[in-house]
């Protein structure tokens, strides 16, 4: 190898090396969090590539909760409860978060996610504190996946509670016979196959077996809000006395947050900035941290679509603010939440829009 | 010249081959374009490893915002060198003292190695700083060079002239704020 050729070869080397460098700056940056201030601003991160100072995690759950057919990629993020249920799981895991702060902005949605919302703040909270921050609205399934916390902090003005389920279908039996002249065929291999069918009136069994269903869901619903607004209490007639008042609001309406406390469906009254303060003190109670005020909020959050890289991922991102952002455009929708998701029992707070 | 032989060069025999390059004896084939490259690309990670990147949120658009300004920078710091050395009777040609600044830059390129030590913990923090103050000595020697050998001065000079441009920016300072100082006097 003459001279000329060692230059190159080592030049090569060091261009090789500043470009390994380059790719790997770019997806430390990418992986990179943000800090969550109550004024919602944002402020760089502080994970680290290899392990991490100790931190509180911020999660999110925005818009209906459901889980919907679309999977993340680099061109979508999936909906935010499925993103949640995964996060907190991350979360219970990792040694660097100390606590973890939900924010929930949610009229509630299907059963089964929420459900399964609940099961993760539970798995949280068997390691490190939970604290539950409502925003506008917490309602149904929302609430019911806030009741795991260790804490639910609301703002006076939330929307919460709305303990219940909704199964709600139509019957156009007269329209489609009497004035469309339209009849259904249906070939069916038990009674039941086709419950609710729109082409006629429901019979007294299948209203029964649907009234079974709804009673049965109801009943885990309130089980599960007792069950994690009474963990830890250990004198029984305050217990007692919290469970009746659960009870005695858990008729599917709507609770406001001032109202909420009194009730015992909410720890306290405050915002972020509040709900931050408890999860530090209960984190510091916790893992022996001697300046709670040390432990920073931070979004936690791993996805990245190539729209953020773009830095137009905003909308992508918050899909709640992109249909608030579509509602002023388009004219309101008269059908009702639950009708759009019509034959499915919901733990939802009823809405048009 | 190849880029790898000058690359090569500049970073580790760089007064020779800045001399061959200023006194012609070097091919000053595709120079100034290799110039203009490694400004892109050293302006380019100046945009990456900004400290106002939280996130990689609109990346590409902040590289190529740092690319043309870096460009712009470039031009108007050799523009400035040229004209100083021109006020002062010495001729260099301004495409070599355009090439040489540009090349002078070139440590920089190593920038993201000691970025990558930056979240190793306190340590690691330590050794990127002092990793990216190495790169800005080494950088600046380089340009010192590069005013050196395009205009054949003496350190002495090269150290007066490069700070000339400083100190004049402080008379023009003066100046400015001496017209308003005086307009103000004559209006109240």
């Amino acid at each position: 190898m003459n001279k000329n050729h060692q230059q190159q070869f080592i030049a090569m080397g060091l261009l090789a090396l500043c470009l390994i460098a380059v790719v790997l700056g770019v997806i430390q940056l990418a992986s990179k969090p943000t800090d969550v201030k109550a004024s919602g601003s944002e402020q760089p991160g502080g994970k680290r590539l290899l392990g991490g100072d100790s931190r509180l995690a911020y999660i999110s759950i925005e818009g209906m909760i459901m889980e919907e057919a679309t999977e993340s990629s680099p061109f979508a993020s999936e909906p935010s409860s499925v993103r949640a249920r995964k996060l907190l799981y991350y979360a219970a895991k990792d040694p660097s978060i100390k606590g973890v702060l939900i924010r929930l902005n949610s009229p509630g949605g299907t059963v089964g996610m929420s459900q399964e919302l609940y099961n993760a703040v539970l798995a949280v909270r068997k390691v490190k504190p939970v604290v539950a921050s409502m925003g506008d609205v917490a309602a149904s399934g929302a609430y019911y996946t806030a009741a795991a916390a260790d804490k639910i902090v609301a703002n006076p003005g939330t929307l919460t509670a709305s303990i219940g389920v909704i199964l709600q279908s139509v019957n156009a039996q007269q329209l489609m016979n009497d004035k469309l002249g339209v009849k259904a065929i249906t070939i069916k291999s038990g009674q039941f196959k086709d419950i609710l069918s729109p082409y006629r009136q429901p019979t007294d069994a299948e209203l029964k077996l649907l009234q079974n269903i709804i009673d049965t869901s109801y009943k885990q619903f309130l089980a599960a809000v007792i069950d994690g607004r009474t963990k830890g209490m250990n004198d029984a007639e305050k217990k007692n006395e919290l469970i009746q008042r659960i009870v005695s609001v858990a008729d599917g309406r709507v609770v406001i947050g001032e109202e909420a406390v009194k009730v015992g469906l909410v720890d306290e009254l405050g915002g972020l900035e509040e709900a931050k303060g408890i999860l530090q003190k209960l984190a510091a109670k916790r893992f022996n941290i001697a300046r709670p005020e040390k432990l920073t909020l931070q979004e936690y959050d791993t996805s990245f679509t190539i729209w953020d890289f773009f830095g137009m991922g905003a909308n992508v991102k918050i899909p709640a603010l992109a249909k608030q952002a579509n509602a002023l455009t388009s004219p309101p929708q008269m059908i009702p939440a639950s009708l759009r998701y019509a034959n499915q029992p919901l733990w939802m707070m009823e809405s048009y829009r | 010249m190849s880029f790898l032989t000058l690359f090569y060069n500049i970073l580790l025999n760089p007064s020779e081959t800045m001399l061959d390059i200023s006194d012609g004896a070097a091919s000053k084939d595709r120079l100034l374009g290799y110039a203009t490259l490694i400004v892109l690309v050293v302006s380019a990670l100046g945009g990456i490893y900004s400290p106002f990147n939280a996130t990689a949120a609109g990346l590409p658009f902040k590289i190529l915002l740092a690319g043309i300004s870096g460009l712009l920078c470039w031009v108007f710091t050799g523009t400035v060198i040229a004209t100083t050395a021109y006020v002062f009777g010495k001729n260099g040609r301004p495409q070599t003292i355009l090439s040489l600044t540009a090349l002078a830059t070139m440590p920089w390129l190593f920038l993201p190695v000691a970025m990558l030590f930056k979240p190793l913990g306190s340590v690691g923090y330590g050794v990127a700083i002092i990793i990216s103050l190495g790169l800005w000595a080494w950088s600046t020697i380089l340009f010192l060079m590069a005013v050196k050998h395009t205009y054949h001065l003496t350190l002495e000079r090269v150290l007066l002239a490069t700070s000339l441009p400083i100190l004049m920016t402080f008379l023009g300072i003066a100046w400015v704020s001496g017209f308003f100082i005086n307009l103000f006097k004559f209006l109240s």
